[in-house]
Formats: C-alpha cells, structure tokens, sequence
C-alpha cells in the first residue's frame, strides 16, 4: 500500500485526525459511550500490556513505514495535540453534567477519548525515539522526561481510574462508622472502625468558614489504633486508606456534630506521581537547556 | 499597608518604567536597566507589605493575582531587554503592566483577611506566583507576536523567533510547573489529582497551545505567520483561564474555582 510506503506529512495527520474522530462518533452510536468502570484490574493490565506491544513494535518497525516513522515526528504531534485541544475546547465550553448528551460527558465522548489515546501514542514514542539519543547529547534529557512522564502520568491516569475507591463516611460525634458509601449509592465496608470524638468548625467573623476538623480514633483490621485530627489539607493515612475532611452538616454551620469524611484509595497513583515528578524534572531541565530546534526534531 | 496607599507606589513605579523606558529608546541601557530595576522594587515593596499587613500572602482575589501580573509583566520585560536588546519592549511591558494597575485602581475588589480552609496550604503560594511568572513571560511572548505580525511582516529576522521560542519555551516551563503543583495540591485537598474542574480543563488547554506552538515551529519552521496566529490563540485561552471562566455559563455551573 502506497499510504504507508511514503513519508506521511502534516496534511496526512489532520486527514487522520479527521477520520479517527469520524470513526469515534461512529462507535458512539453503535456502541454508546466509554464505560470506564470495565477497565478495572485486571482489564487494565491487558490493555497496558496491548499499548506497550503496539509501541514496541511500531518503535522497531519504524524505519521500514512511512506512517510509523510519522506516528513518532512532530508531524504527527501537531495534529494529534490539534484534534485534542479541538475536542478538550468543546469539554471546556460545555457545561460536564451528563443528562446533557454527548457533549456534557465528554470524558466517555469516544472521539475524545480516541484523540488522548492517539496523543499518548505519539507521546510514547516520541520517549522512545529519543531515548538512544541520551548517549549522545545531554541536551535531549527534558525531552525524554517530559515525553516519558507525560505518557506515564496520561495512561495511569486513565487506566488506574477505575481501580480508584472514593468512598463518603457519614459519622455523629461519640459514634463509631465502619461503613462507606459510593458515588453510586453502594455501602462498602472499609476495614476500618472510625470514632468521631468531636468535630470542630470556626469562622471568620464574616460568617465564612475558617477551619473544620474532625478529631477521630481509628481502628484498622490488625487492631492497631491511631488518634489523629482530620483537616482540609490534611489527609490523614491508615490502612492503605487516605481519609480527607470533606463536609459537616451544613445547616448546623459551627453547630455541626456530624463530620462527612471522604476515602481514598488509589493504587495507580504512585505511578501517576512518578509521570508527574518526571515531567516537573523535565521542565526544570527544559529552562537549563533552552529549546533548540536540531534537538527536538 | 492597605489598597488606599497602592496608587501611590504604583505611581512612583511607573514613573520610573516611563523613564527607564525612554533611555532604552535613547540607547542608554544601562541607565535603563537601573530605572527599570528601581520601579521593580518599589513595586515589590508594595507587594511584601500587603503580605505583611494581610498576614497571608497577597495571591487569594482576581486584584491580587494582577499584582503579581502587572509586576512579572515588567520582571519579563526586563529579562527580554536586558537578554536581547529590543529597545521597544520596556516601553510595551510598562504600558501592559499599566493597564493592570489601572484596572486593580477602578476595581478594587474585596481585600479581606479571610482565606477558606482549602486555600491554607504550604502549596497555595508556589502555585499561583510561578503562574503568574508564566503569564508574564507569555505576555510578553504575545508582544513579540503582535510585534512579528504588524511590524515585521515578510522580514521576520531568526533573532526575533529565537526571541519568541524562548519566551514560549520558559513560559510553558512554569506553566507545567504551576499546573502539576495544583495537581499535587489538588490531591491533598480533595483525595483528586485532576477532576476535570473548568479551571483545570481550561488549564490543559492554555498548555497544549503553547505545546502546540513548539511542535509546529519543529514541523513548520518557515510558516511563522502562523505560528505567530497561535501564539495569539494561546494568549485568549489563557486569559479565558485566569478570569473568563468567571463569565462562561459553562464553568459557574459546576466550577470550584469561581471566584
């Protein structure tokens, strides 16, 4: 086929763009939208497994295509981050409230997800094809940190959502609560017994809230207590859970003795934190270096 | 310190812009360089004694992120000046950081000592001032493409780009700094790294502009009309980021971050 035998450009790119929304749409209607709770473990797993292979072969195989060798240029990178900022625009002018169709959930919008995932590709082997440059220039180390922790951080995020627990414990002062509830209205029990002691609120003198805590005792499986005060901005961390303070009962305001508490537990996220610290590296690297055009290329 | 004494300092700061300014057109650089550098600091004088008499930084309300702005405005000028020699650019930068002074002048929002609970964090200050770093050097970024567009159609020189490159390029460096550090904050807040927040949503598209901008002078060198033209594009998507989600109909309905 002539289409991959010739250097593709960036006309080609937008056509592709074009069609991969097309066919995004296409899906959507045969299909309905992307339901994110199938990619649980171990769905994710395979399918991180799949994008690997895909990259891996597209990287060894990228001298004997004209379209490999485009998917990893900057050729590809302009209409790829085009049709995505295209797509997160359209997210950014419409209300997210998803009884509004389509547009008002444009996470599960299958042309918007099929552009992130095209982007992601293009990321990743944009880390790969500079990597063996390491050797031979320093200057190509924000380049691989950024791409690599720009790849890291989009598809842990992605596929480590539906693994994600977010959990709302409603607890009385002087009670003690096991349980949670989700998004959904499902209890789950969290393995861990939680007493409020009390819930302290203060204000400024303008009525506007100043401070909230929740001063609890919790128990977790093994039998190990530990007393902490809850606050915004401190989490407290026990029993592979992260417990924020999220709400009281807001018409008691300062008079609350009800504290809501929300729990967390996220096992992608120290992978997501190691794409965001990669990249962080990368654009301290990138004010060092500068940006020169013979290198990125 | 209070807002009441603002129009005072920033009086004397201008003052000093104006005639550092005139010597950078005259050829005096070094005379411009030490004016410049005066209103800068009387500029920030203001700035620390706000933070010292609010007991907390000056970054909470829209008039205190234009502090900053109207002051990294000038900061970027500087550096632009100092680094590449454009005569025309205290002038610009000193007009632009006026126009925010002007604004904080005529509106003068509440400036209480108040900050909600989600706000007391170690990480409020290092995100919102390297924002506010990066939306000065983009600033200036977007000067130099009014500048390429009008006045140099058809003899762009390499300096004037290389110029620009760099401004995008330290620009988008603190923006990927200040939007992950709201990502890290955003997870001790809220047990959220990103939640697709209108502000954040407009974030992500302000900074995959600027990534657009880099990737098409790698593929495009010689088209720089419209290079330029996203640069113009990026600078609308970031001001719609830093106060016009406030007006989009979008945002208010589900936004935190509306203030």
């Amino acid at each position: 086929m002539t289409l991959f035998k010739k250097p593709w450009k960036l006309a080609d790119g937008f056509l592709f763009g074009g069609a991969l929304i097309l066919a995004g749409f296409i899906v959507q209607i045969a299909a309905g939208p992307v339901d994110w709770g199938l990619v649980s473990s171990p769905v994710n797993l395979i399918l991180l497994s799949a994008l690997l292979a895909v990259l891996a072969v597209a990287f060894v195989n990228r001298g004997k295509s004209g379209f490999l060798a485009w998917l990893g240029s900057s050729s590809a990178a302009v209409p790829a981050i085009s049709c995505t900022l295209l797509l997160t625009i359209v997210m950014g002018l419409t209300a997210q409230i998803p009884e509004r169709g389509w547009l008002g959930s444009m996470t599960t919008f299958w042309p918007f997800v099929l552009c992130y995932v095209w982007l992601t590709v293009v990321v990743g082997l944009v880390a790969l094809n500079h990597m063996p440059l390491l050797g031979k220039t320093w200057r190509v180390v924000p380049s691989v940190l950024l791409h690599l922790g720009f790849f890291v951080t989009l598809v842990c995020a992605a596929l480590g959502s539906a693994d994600k627990k977010d959990l709302e414990m409603t607890i009385h002062e002087g009670e003690t609560e096991t349980l949670a509830v989700a998004d959904d209205g499902t209890s789950y029990d969290t393995g861990l017994s939680v007493r409020l002691n009390d819930f302290t609120m203060e204000t400024y003198p303008s009525g506007m809230p100043k401070r909230f805590a929740s001063d609890v005792l919790v128990r977790d499986k093994s039998g190990k207590e530990t007393a902490a005060v809850i606050e915004v901005n401190k989490p407290l961390e026990v029993g592979g859970w992260k417990m924020y303070q999220y709400g009281y009962d807001e018409e008691a305001g300062t008079e609350s003795t009800v504290s809501v508490l929300e729990l967390v537990k996220d096992p992608w996220l120290p992978f997501v934190y190691a794409g965001i610290f990669m990249m962080l590296a990368g654009a301290f690297c990138l004010l060092v270096t500068g940006f020169k055009r013979e290198v990125w290329k | 310190m209070s807002w009441d004494v603002f129009i005072w300092f920033a009086a004397a700061a201008v003052i000093f812009w104006v005639i550092g300014s005139v010597q950078a057109w005259i050829g005096k650089r070094s005379y411009a360089i030490i004016n410049y550098g005066i209103g800068l600091a009387v500029f920030f004088a203001f700035i620390l004694a706000m933070w010292i008499s609010l007991e907390r930084p000056p970054l909470r309300t829209m008039g205190e992120t234009r502090l900053w702005y109207s002051f990294f405005l000038a900061v970027a000028g500087m550096i632009v000046y100092c680094r590449w020699k454009y005569k025309w650019i205290p002038t610009f930068s000193t007009v632009m950081a006026l126009v925010f002074i002007i604004v904080n002048l005529l509106k003068p929002e509440i400036h209480s000592k108040t900050l909600m609970p989600a706000l007391q964090s170690p990480w409020f200050a290092p995100h919102v001032i390297v924002y506010m770093f990066s939306y000065g050097m983009l600033g200036a970024a977007t000067i130099m493409a009014i500048y390429i567009l009008i006045f140099r159609k058809g003899n762009t020189s390499d300096q004037d780009m290389e110029t620009t490159d760099n401004l995008v390029t330290t620009g988008l460096s603190f923006l990927t700094f200040g939007m992950l550090f709201g990502a890290l904050w955003a997870q001790v807040a809220w047990g959220t790294y990103w939640a697709w927040d209108p502000k954040e949503t407009w974030a992500a598209i302000t900074w995959m502009v600027y990534l657009l901008y880099l990737h098409f002078r790698l593929a495009r060198p010689d088209d720089k009309e419209t290079a330029m033209w996203i640069l113009i594009l990026a600078f609308i998507c970031l001001q719609i980021c830093w106060w016009g989600i406030n007006y989009l109909p979008s945002a208010h309905a589900t936004s935190v971050h509306v203030y």
